[in-house]
């Protein structure tokens, strides 16, 4: 039996009984079924039952899924933006090592000590 | 909720994987290269199966590009392979900091550096040795 078919059931038993009912009861029962079409746009099942609304998830449908897209779309982007620039940074590195091996000082000249402090008053200029 | 959590996770750690991945199968043996790569990293033939994957990586990309550059600066990035493998990353972090200060200097100050470094060769290695201690106690 589905969720559908246990309401119809009970709506068959709890009807008769409708007319018997407290005034104040009507229009606790009548606020609890606005509330309840309110969520309606929810993809849940609600099942009526004697002590209250007992929910069931299900499927990922409606405002629940749009409500969770933006998010997965803010991350998926994000992720995106890392990858491709994680690759360009890579890319620029290869680049300026191949420059660096071709240029016309030498690797030596980079390293040395006494080289770097000769070209200081020149690189502070 | 559960479920898209679960596709947010697995599109992420693809996300983030995916490059690590594509690096692992850059890491070709020396036999894997192709007869252009051999030639363009030969000087890199001995040490290469014990290079770290991502620096096989950066020499295959460079050896890509290697082909676009002017004979003399092919001469001079071939010359110059060996030693920068040899480097540690510190090393090749320094290199790189200082060459890239250099870069953005003007040209004809890039040229007066180049100047200075034929003059710094010149140097009896007792002026060469005093800068390097000051360089140091700086």
């Amino acid at each position: 039996m589905n969720d559908t078919e246990l309401g119809q059931r009970l709506a068959r038993r709890l009807d008769p009984c409708v007319d018997n009912l407290d005034p104040r009861v009507l229009r606790r029962l009548e606020a609890g079924r606005e509330l309840a079409m309110e969520h309606l746009r929810e993809p849940v099942a609600a099942l009526a039952t004697a002590g209250g609304t007992a929910r069931m998830p299900g499927p990922l449908t409606g405002a629940f899924r749009h409500r969770l897209f933006l998010p997965a779309a803010v991350l998926l982007l994000g992720l995106v933006t890392i990858y491709l620039w994680q690759g360009a940074g890579t890319s620029a590195n290869d680049g300026e090592e191949l420059e660096l091996l071709g240029d016309e000082l030498p690797i030596n000249a980079y390293l040395d000590k006494g080289f770097q402090q000769w070209i200081t008053p020149a690189m502070q200029r | 909720m559960a479920r898209v959590g679960l596709v947010t996770a697995l599109l992420a750690a693809l996300l983030v994987f995916a490059p690590a991945c594509a690096r692992a199968d850059d890491a070709l043996t020396w036999n894997q290269l192709s007869a252009s790569q051999r030639e363009i990293l030969q000087p890199l033939a001995k040490e290469w199966d014990s290079l770290e994957p991502d620096r096989r990586e950066r020499w295959i990309a460079i050896a890509r590009k290697y082909p676009t550059l002017p004979p003399d600066q092919q001469d001079r990035v071939h010359q110059r392979m060996k030693h920068w493998a040899a480097l540690s990353p510190a090393q090749r972090a320094e290199v790189k900091e200082l060459y890239k200060q250099i870069q953005q200097l003007p040209p004809e100050r890039r040229r007066e550096i180049l100047q200075k470094w034929s003059e710094y060769e010149q140097f009896p290695s007792a002026l060469k040795d005093a800068l390097r201690a000051a360089r140091e106690r700086k």
